[in-house]
């Protein structure tokens, strides 16, 4: 076994101080904090990732990206806890993370997820990252890009997120779209300020395709653009389709996913999917899609839908219902943001912005909500 | 919801649970794939026609019928589709139609794309969505069009 244990050294701020296991480090200040190296899988086809928690620290997150297909398999607290195990959630009926799957070559997990769970505490906490193929065979030796972020935030009652929005090409020159896209802003700045978070958006324009093909598999392009972005900042890239679907409205890389810069930086958005058949937005089509912009953005900054389309898979907190028909569950669910679909009927679709305590806590407490 | 009722009279011959079932799939605001739903129904083109024709909200509900259509029912609806890329009150189901003539049978793209070309109600789009279709007998109407 050749598993590789890396230290971290954050870039920290304020004085330094002793951790329970003995370690120094220093405070950690306000804000996000960043920390990238490199990494091989041993022999088993794993990588074990030791990170050093600074004092102050608040929330975390690692970020993996390779060739190859990236997981997580355990998240080991400094006093030797396992807080999270792969096989605890992988076959559950209830959703905490896409991280534990594998599913992409990026692939982002954070902590903690819930308030429910252990806080994060500072001392050397040790992830343990899978990288298999696309028929989960582990590959060893396989390189694997680390990003670990850390946010101090003192109180998860309020903060703010900084998201770039990205007009795909074309879709800047048409003066109905752009003006429908900023209202719908508005929408998605009001759902969120009801959970304390603070939208602070700001636009650019980009190259990419407006059939946006790029959805599922990642993009170089999009890596480059995210780049350009603040740091800890979402990004969100509006085209006419989605994944070259028209029925498609919008798509979030990963629940959660990364704030770090990568192919798969993104929650893409169709505006012609809100529009519909006419190609024009009325005033109700503009507030669907600022809710779709605060749901998929939701995804990513780790929401899942409180019940699946099926009623028999719900997500992993405590104060949304295990509701288990169409009708209970839009009975007790249907105003919520995180709801899985639009309930409309001839004169209008009910508003959907509402989230529960829980909800709220995912949301402040994700590494880019500061 | 009263839009699950009024259109279970509307439709006729779609059993009322099935097509309650149909519309909500289709306002799922995540991905959800034609072959879902298909799935969830015994008349898929009347069904989903009348999807198109008569739901307003949520604007994606029409749009993914129509989508499911175009992939999987073109032949059958192809009147329907040189419709669409003419009226321009229904300029988002022309542009759906030039997105997806890849998709089609190429017996059911060439006649749509020309009538999109001749008389369609986004006439310099059409030209250079045909011109960049994968099928080369759909791009040749785009060639043929610009040359004098």
């Amino acid at each position: 076994v050749t598993a590789l244990a890396l230290h971290t050294l954050l870039a920290c701020t304020g004085a330094p101080s002793r951790n329970p296991d003995g370690k120094d480090t220093e405070d950690l200040g306000p804000g996000v904090t960043l920390d990238r190296r490199s990494a091989e899988t041993n022999d088993n086809g794993r990588l074990r990732v030791e990170v050093d928690v600074p004092q102050g620290a608040t929330s975390l997150q690692i970020t993996g990206q390779s060739a190859q297909y990236v997981g997580f398999e355990e998240l080991i607290a400094p006093d030797g806890e396992t807080v999270l195990y792969w096989e605890d959630w992988y076959n559950s009926r209830y959703s905490l993370t896409y991280a534990i799957y594998g599913f992409d070559r990026v692939t982002a997990l954070s902590w903690p997820p819930r308030d429910v769970d252990r806080p994060l505490e500072p001392g050397t906490w040790t992830a343990w990252i899978s990288v298999t193929d696309r028929n989960f065979i582990y590959q060893p030796g396989e390189a694997v890009d680390l990003t670990i972020a850390t946010k101090r935030d003192d109180d998860f009652t309020e903060g703010k997120v900084g998201v770039q929005i990205v007009y795909a090409d074309g879709v800047k020159r048409d003066e109905a779209v752009v003006a429908a896209v900023e209202q719908a802003v508005e929408r998605w700045r009001a759902v969120w300020a009801g959970i304390g978070i603070e939208l602070d958006e700001y636009y650019t324009t980009s190259d990419l395709d407006a059939q946006l093909g790029f959805t599922y598999v990642g993009d170089a392009e999009v890596e480059d653009l995210a780049q350009e972005k603040g740091e800890g900042h979402l990004q969100l890239i509006v085209g006419e389709s989605v994944g070259n679907e028209e029925y498609t409205l919008g798509v979030s890389a990963g629940i959660p996913g990364t704030i770090d810069a990568t192919p798969n930086t993104f929650v893409v958005l169709s505006w012609l999917a809100h529009a519909g058949p006419n190609a024009s937005f009325d005033d109700e089509e503009i507030r669907l899609m600022g809710e779709t912009m605060a749901h998929e953005t939701g995804h990513y900054t780790g929401l899942f839908h409180p019940v699946e389309t099926g009623y028999e898979y719900w997500d992993a907190l405590d104060d949304t219902p295990d509701c288990d028909s169409f009708r209970s569950c839009e009975d007790e669910l249907g105003k919520n943001l995180m709801f899985p679909y639009s309930l409309c009927d001839f004169e209008g679709c009910v508003a959907q912005g509402q989230l529960s305590d829980q909800q709220s806590a995912v949301v402040q407490q994700f590494v880019g909500s500061l | 919801m009263g839009w699950f009722v009024l259109m279970a009279l509307s439709a006729g011959a779609t059993p009322p649970g099935e097509l309650d079932t149909v519309v909500r799939a289709l306002s799922s605001r995540d991905p959800v794939s034609c072959e879902v739903i298909l799935s969830l129904t015994s008349t898929p083109v009347p069904t989903l026609l009348s999807v198109v024709n008569e739901i307003a909200r949520p604007p994606w509900a029409p749009m993914r019928a129509a989508s499911c259509l175009v992939q999987h029912h073109a032949a059958e609806i192809q009147p329907d589709l040189e419709r669409w890329v003419v009226a321009p009150e229904l300029k988002g189901l022309g542009r759906l139609v030039l997105d997806s003539l890849d998709q089609m049978p190429v017996e059911v793209a060439v006649p749509v794309a020309r009538k999109a070309l001749e008389s369609g109600s986004e006439r310099e789009l059409a030209l250079q969505r045909i011109g960049a279709a994968q099928r080369p007998e759909v791009r040749a109407l785009a060639t043929a069009k610009v040359t004098p």
